[in-house]
């Protein structure tokens, strides 16, 4: 059996599925890694083309061979607060200004998809990290 | 397309990183890197402007002040365009894709043995050097279905590898087309290097750059959701029983790949796979 790949390093990116091009962050990123680029961006897009519009958090694991692998995570919560809110972008004032509602069960939705990267032992902690970016984008968490 | 970006790098600790990079995203930035304590994230110039940058700072400010943390440090940078991939490309050496054919580039030159085809690319930021799965069974694909004198569409070209293939293989003429600026520059490098100039066009943009008709094979090494939204207008381009070829697909695009093919009155001719990747030929009835 052959000996396992000694790791070089990781590096973490949030970038928008099925786009990723050689442009930055990847660029910068991997290219001082000594990756192929290209090769990354062709086996981002092909796995994540079915979330196309959402930014995707990956982590990409660096082989002294220059080789890597990935695993994708879930995205910001504030991402898919917009999303489910239907608005483009959070108040600049949020504690004056609210520009749109979400409910608690869109709350419940967006913490259960984001449990396994978040440091919460319940989904009642998870929801409660959600409400908090919520408060933080001005959008109101109906009861 | 943009030749640079802005880079604004964000001193501040992890934790405030997943809602920040929320907050900037809906404010047009487009990519992160997490570099150690440092949030760099990124737009391009052309769609930059100077006058959010204190009502960023103030966002940031406060996302930090919620998370009890002391305010952001905030750089801004400009970062040039260049070949992010040269260090990886350099270390490329000559590989050979199908019993026929080896890529080499000029600077690890190939002594060809009998019946050997060898293809001059020099990559520059594009993708196909043979080094990936879904370029070897594209050329696969290519060397068993390919007919002399065939004229060949190449969406999506990269370096120009699977026109230049085509035409070696002795197709008559070849288009190429790609949407990236890297692409379009180095296929048609790649063209010259191997002497087929004359017989290969190379265009900037998408599908509509192409306004011929009736070619014998259309070649597509893309993505799925790609190909699916394309297929519509490469089949309109094929001629009476063309074949069409793509890759870019995993092994579990399968079903839904051949379902699409099928419903735009392509049958099933081929189909290869290495790794996790998937390509199919496909002909029109």
């Amino acid at each position: 059996m052959a000996p396992p790949k000694k790791i070089t390093g990781y590096v973490k990116l949030q970038i928008e599925a099925a786009k990723a091009t050689p442009a930055p962050p990847v660029g910068p990123a991997l290219g001082q890694a000594q990756v192929n680029i290209m090769e990354f961006c062709k086996q981002f897009n092909a796995r994540t083309a079915a979330q196309a519009g959402l930014i995707i958090p990956v982590v990409i694991t660096v082989f002294s061979d220059k080789s890597f692998t990935f695993v994708t995570k879930t995205p910001p919560a504030a991402i898919l607060l917009a999303r489910a809110a239907k608005v483009e972008k959070g108040s600049a004032e949020p504690n004056r200004n609210k520009v749109a509602n979400v409910t608690k069960k869109q709350v419940r939705e967006i913490a259960e998809m984001k449990m396994p990267d978040l440091n919460a032992n319940s989904v009642e902690a998870a929801m409660s990290m959600v409400a908090g970016t919520a408060r933080s984008m001005g959008i109101t968490v109906e009861e | 397309m943009s030749r640079s970006h802005i880079e604004l790098a964000i001193g501040t600790e992890c934790a405030a990183f997943d809602t920040m990079t929320g907050a900037l995203s809906v404010e047009g930035f487009e990519g992160f890197w997490e570099d150690g304590k440092i949030l760099r994230a990124y737009v391009g110039d052309d769609r930059w402007n100077p006058d959010r940058l204190d009502v960023l700072r103030e966002k940031l400010t406060r996302i930090a002040r919620d998370l009890s943390l002391p305010p952001p440090s905030l750089t801004l940078t400009v970062v040039q365009e260049r070949n992010w991939n040269r260090s990886w490309e350099e270390t490329i050496r000559p590989i050979r894709v199908t019993d026929r054919i080896v890529i080499a580039p000029t600077w690890h030159p190939f002594t060809a043995g009998p019946g050997d085809i060898v293809l001059t690319i020099d990559p520059k930021m594009s993708f196909g050097t043979g080094y990936h799965e879904t370029t070897r069974l594209m050329l696969g694909l290519l060397e068993r279905h390919l007919t002399a004198g065939a004229r060949l569409l190449d969406a999506g070209t990269g370096t120009g590898v699977i026109a230049i293939a085509a035409l070696k293989l002795g197709a008559a003429a070849a288009i190429g087309f790609d949407i990236d600026e890297w692409s379009f520059t180095n296929a048609a490098e790649n063209g010259a290097l191997n002497g087929v100039s004359g017989l290969f066009t190379v265009r900037q943009g998408n599908l509509s750059a192409v306004r011929e008709t009736g070619f014998d094979m259309i070649a597509a090494n893309i993505q799925k959701n790609v190909i699916e939204e394309m297929l519509p207008g490469l089949v309109s381009r094929l001629a009476p029983a063309g074949t069409i070829l793509v890759s870019g697909l995993l092994t579990g695009d399968r079903d839904s790949m051949v379902a699409t093919l099928t419903r735009e009155g392509l049958t099933l001719a081929d189909e290869r796979r290495e790794g996790e990747w998937i390509a199919f030929a496909a002909k029109l009835s």
